[in-house]
């Protein structure tokens, strides 16, 4: 299995223009920063055990 | 002679207005006085709404001259954070962008519930741009300044409603709460405030930031006025598509039974770490004064507070994606690059916070068949300086803004019912707060604890006289 890597630079430059988003150099450190945080949070998250058939929360009732 | 209201809580101006003791009007009248005078110095309201205020005013007045039953909360002035609707207004949540907005049509749900109530809206609080903030910082409005010492941070992201209720210039105001933007700012501000259950009281017609989390919710300087506030808010409303099916429950004819046989205990793990010390004193004094010996762990906290971080990244940036196209530098610089940043985030990291929040609500309703009552900080620290950007909390440094809610943002993730009390330890001129947590549609049992505990003068709200 391939770790996952994450370069909040490299991921800034590739997504913003799908975004269309622009990021300026006065956001850039910024954005970077917010990027770590998050995906420190989401490797965190990732070792939480859940099953296949947990529901999300918000489930849809028709 | 006429009666001084300022220190009066909202159901003793009720009180007060009901038995002749004085009018609606001259309790609006020196509300107004009040915003007048002390305002430039506390930055609390962004809009004054004089006109109608009085006009109100004079209808109760009318009202009661003629026989008239009238509401509980009669004659009493309240305000609302800025992301409440305001006939006449646009809605400008904290921002500049949203000024621009045609003006409000109508009333929030809330506020008319409030007025019809006998309530009277003076006026519109100062927020964190958006409400993605816990300083109550506003780069645009100034900020919301703490009441008992204007140096130092009222909290967010509903800055202007503690603020203004601390400072004693209303005694009601409205917030919302989508990960402790309520709680925070009572907190530091040393005031009660109440964040209902997740889907209990409308939302409609009010801006929204997070729809999986956002909560609005009373903050006062007692535990009566929020009662009552909450029981004149409740209620199905047809406005409000997320609002749940769960039927009304008043909670002032409980509020005074007691602790009686309730089973407290205090969160242990998570919630006793990563804080200053008088976070855990404000608790332990709290757990002392309810006879609680008992710690309990509610699992997997520091994930839950993950999850709930990452949702609002990315529910924040999908609602704000346009203008983040096409007026970026409109916004504040903290909120704009956070919400940048949420816009990137991989949908997989969602839908796990999302499943991690289902597993998340059944351990706490696992907890929940054995305890009443949770006990927990409401923020790791006093208030910081105006201005700060970084605290260190359990030797690590870390940035204010996001951080001041890491007690709060795992409670509401799951949607719990909590109320806020103000705890006053060591002769410190700062107060900090206290989170009484309950199951989901138990906001009673909240308010009773809160009350026991403010009966007994171990909680209170006295109000500021910095400015």
């Amino acid at each position: 299995m391939t770790e996952p890597i994450f370069n909040a630079d490299a991921f800034i430059e590739a997504t913003a223009p799908l975004l269309g988003l622009v990021v300026g150099d006065g956001s850039q450190a910024a954005v970077k920063t917010h990027l770590d945080i998050a995906a420190r949070y989401a490797a965190l998250l990732e070792g939480a055990a859940i099953a296949d058939h947990e529901e999300p929360a918000p489930v849809f009732t028709p | 002679m006429t009666l001084a209201t300022e220190d009066l809580s909202a159901a003793e101006i009720a009180a007060a207005v009901k038995g002749g003791k004085t009018s609606a009007r001259e309790v609006v009248q020196a509300a107004l006085s009040r915003i007048e005078a002390h305002n430039g110095a506390l930055g609390a309201f962004t809009d004054v709404t004089a006109t109608r205020a009085l006009a109100k005013a004079d209808a109760i007045d009318a009202a009661g001259a003629k026989g008239e039953a009238l509401g509980p909360l009669a004659g009493a002035p309240f305000a609302v954070k800025n992301l409440f609707d305001i006939a006449g207004l646009p809605t400008r949540a904290g921002s500049k962008i949203n000024r621009d907005l045609p003006p409000a049509a109508a009333d929030a749900t809330l506020t008319q519930r409030l007025q019809a109530a006998g309530a009277i809206l003076v006026g519109a609080l100062n927020m964190g741009e958006y409400a993605y903030d816990f300083t109550g910082e506003n780069i645009h409005d100034g900020p919301s300044r703490n009441p008992h010492d204007t140096r130092y941070m009222s909290g967010g992201s509903s800055g202007g409603s503690g603020t203004a209720v601390a400072g004693g210039l209303v005694p009601l105001a409205l917030g919302s709460d989508t990960n402790g933007s309520i709680r925070v700012p009572s907190s530091l501000c040393g005031i009660f405030g109440l964040k209902p259950t997740y889907g209990r009281l409308s939302r409609a017609r009010s801006f929204p930031f997070v729809a999986s989390l956002d909560h609005l919710g009373p903050m006062a300087r007692s535990v009566a006025d929020l009662a009552l506030a909450y029981d004149a808010m409740l209620g199905a409303d047809a406005d409000d598509p997320a609002q749940a099916d769960v039927a009304p429950h008043p909670v002032t004819p409980s509020l005074d039974e007691g602790i009686g046989r309730l089973r407290i205990a205090t969160l242990g793990g998570y919630f006793a770490e990563t804080g200053e010390p008088a976070a855990f004193e404000a608790v332990a004094r709290i757990a002392k004064a309810l006879g609680v010996e008992r710690t309990v762990e509610l699992p997997e906290a520091e994930r839950a507070r993950a999850a709930a971080y990452l949702i609002t990244m990315a529910e924040g940036a999908a609602l704000h994606l346009d203008r983040l196209r096409a007026r970026a530098t409109d916004f504040d610089p903290d909120v704009r690059d956070r919400l940048i940043a949420g816009a990137m985030l991989p949908g997989a990291w969602i839908v796990k916070a999302q499943k991690f929040r289902s597993w998340f609500r059944a351990q706490a309703a696992a907890l929940f068949k054995d305890v009443d009552v949770l006990l927990a900080p409401a923020t790791p620290c006093r208030a910081p300086r105006l201005g700060q950007k970084t605290m260190v909390l359990g030797e690590r440094e870390m940035l204010v803004r996001p951080n001041l809610g890491l007690f709060t943002q795992p409670i509401s993730f799951i949607g719990l019912p909590v109320a806020s009390v103000p705890v006053w330890t060591g002769g410190e001129r700062l107060p900090i707060g206290v989170q009484i947590i309950a199951a989901p549609w138990r906001e009673d049992l909240a308010l009773r604890v809160a009350r026991a505990l403010e009966a007994r003068g171990i909680v209170s709200a006295p109000i500021a006289k910095a400015a």
